[in-house]
């Protein structure tokens, strides 16, 4: 675990249209944060620990710069860094909502912070 | 390219330094040297070391104030710009620091989009600084007027041409211009498309070394090729009318559209792998290198969706999509199959 994407996790703040975000490093530890009630931390970090494998049998052993499930009632972008850790984000489906130039940032942020 | 901006952060929280040294630094996409000094002896030591272009300082800090220090800095630093993050200053605490000369009272972020506020709040600062710099109008100072008096001058210079959509930059070395860029161009169909640019503005700025030398013609030359080319465009638009020359067009000229022969085309849309599943890890269609067992990871996949509709009540897991440096794939979940496609980064351009 990183201290530093401990912390930048802790404080990316909420956007317009998501509902919660995850953080994932490859021993499985999850956080999540959500400020939404109606999600329990026990069901997101189940989440992302479902999302996560996907991508390693979509693209083994690759880096994931660009991950987007797409369900009927949401969506979830993510994406991970060259030494293992994933960051996702879940938000509305509808576009006019989810602030997705915010989004990208946090993405980019994400990938481009000392590991 | 402008000169990396040297920035110092004075503040008591480390992991607050640490983690605005990192945004900062990234978000100028490394145009900023972020110094970072967690108590007020090693920002005075920093600022012996280095040239700063602009402190951020923490107004609550034990010791020495925020207040304090701006009046020792502001002592030995009259010119750099002060910048002071507060997340709750009193009333009097503010016209003193106002009264000491600092140029903006920031509220201290505490969220991602915070940080980023900053960043855009401090870049603007120092592109006020810069602009104090020698700059004129097109209309009013002709931009070759000013490439021969610095090319006459033997001048090392760089001249920033900017438009509304566009900012170049003609490199000047010892008298010989050496390089120009705007957009995707560079060399001379650059230099030619700066000064003949109509409405505009331009900045001359202290000599940097340039990415690459691309043009090797004399200034002469340059400046008379540029005059023919001026007085061949205002020529043909008195004769009839004729579209500016824009850097769409001159792009057009510069990179030519590519002819893809039919065999390279259905390549570049041939899927390189595709495999239909069912739930039960049957292969219903495509085919797929077996060596990690992609069908029945697939089934597994899609027995698995179904909580994302039960427990996460997200709904169905329609579409997954997976971008990596070298491909693209995609998973398409039906109730009972999941198609899978994916395909190189080259095949996906």
């Amino acid at each position: 675990m990183s201290e530093l994407i401990n912390r930048w996790f802790g404080r990316a703040g909420r956007l317009p249209g998501v509902v919660a975000y995850g953080l994932r490093y490859p021993d499985a530890t999850v956080f999540s944060n959500t400020w939404e009630a109606r999600l329990s931390q026990t069901v997101l970090n189940e989440l992302w620990s479902r999302l996560a494998p996907m991508a390693g049998v979509a693209a083994p052993g690759e880096t994931h710069e660009m991950l987007r499930w797409t369900f009927n009632g949401g969506v979830v972008i993510g994406t991970a860094r060259t030494d293992g850790p994933a960051f996702f984000v879940l938000a509305s489906k509808k576009v006019d909502e989810l602030d997705m130039t915010g989004v990208q940032r946090l993405l980019s942020e994400f990938r481009a912070l000392r590991g | 390219m402008s000169k990396q901006k040297i920035i110092l952060f004075v503040d008591d929280d480390a992991s607050f330094l640490e983690l605005i040294g990192e945004l900062m630094q990234q978000a100028s996409a490394g145009g900023w040297q972020v110094i970072m000094a967690d108590n007020p002896a090693k920002a005075l030591a920093s600022l012996k070391e280095f040239n700063f272009d602009m402190i951020v300082v923490d107004e609550r800090m034990p010791i020495m104030s925020g207040l304090q220090f701006v009046r020792l800095a502001r002592g030995r630093f009259p010119h750099v710009p002060i910048v002071v993050l507060t997340g709750y200053a009193e009333e009097r605490t503010r016209d003193q620091l106002i009264r000491e000369g600092i140029e903006v009272l920031l509220e201290k972020p505490t969220s991602s989009e915070g940080f980023h506020t900053l960043f855009l709040t401090l870049h603007q600062l120092l592109e006020l600084e810069r602009q104090q710099g020698f700059r004129g109008v097109m209309h009013d100072v002709e931009l070759q007027d000013i490439l021969q008096i610095e090319c006459l001058r033997r001048n090392s210079s760089v001249l920033e041409v900017f438009s509304k959509s566009e900012v170049g930059e003609i490199f000047i070395r010892t008298g010989a211009i050496v390089h120009a860029a705007v957009g995707i161009l560079s060399g001379e169909p650059a230099f030619h498309h700066l000064v003949n640019l109509k409405d505009g503005e331009f900045r001359l700025k202290p000599y940097q070394e340039p990415p690459a030398q691309t043009i090797s013609l004399k200034w002469e030359t340059l400046l008379m090729e540029a005059a023919q080319l001026r007085d061949e465009v205002a020529g043909s638009s008195t004769a009839a009318s004729i579209e500016e020359p824009t850097l769409a067009a001159s792009a057009d000229a510069a990179f030519p559209p590519v002819e893809l022969t039919e065999e390279e085309r259905a390549a570049a849309l041939t899927p390189r792998n595709f495999v239909a599943v069912s739930i039960e890890g049957r292969i219903l269609a495509g085919s797929t290198h077996d060596a990690q067992n992609v069908p029945a990871q697939l089934a597994a996949l899609l027995r698995d969706a179904e909580w994302f509709k039960t427990a996460a009540g997200l709904g169905a897991l329609e579409l997954f999509e997976a971008s990596t440096p070298a491909r693209e794939a995609v998973m398409h979940f039906q109730p009972e199959s999941v198609f899978f496609v994916t395909q190189s980064r080259r095949n996906a351009a």
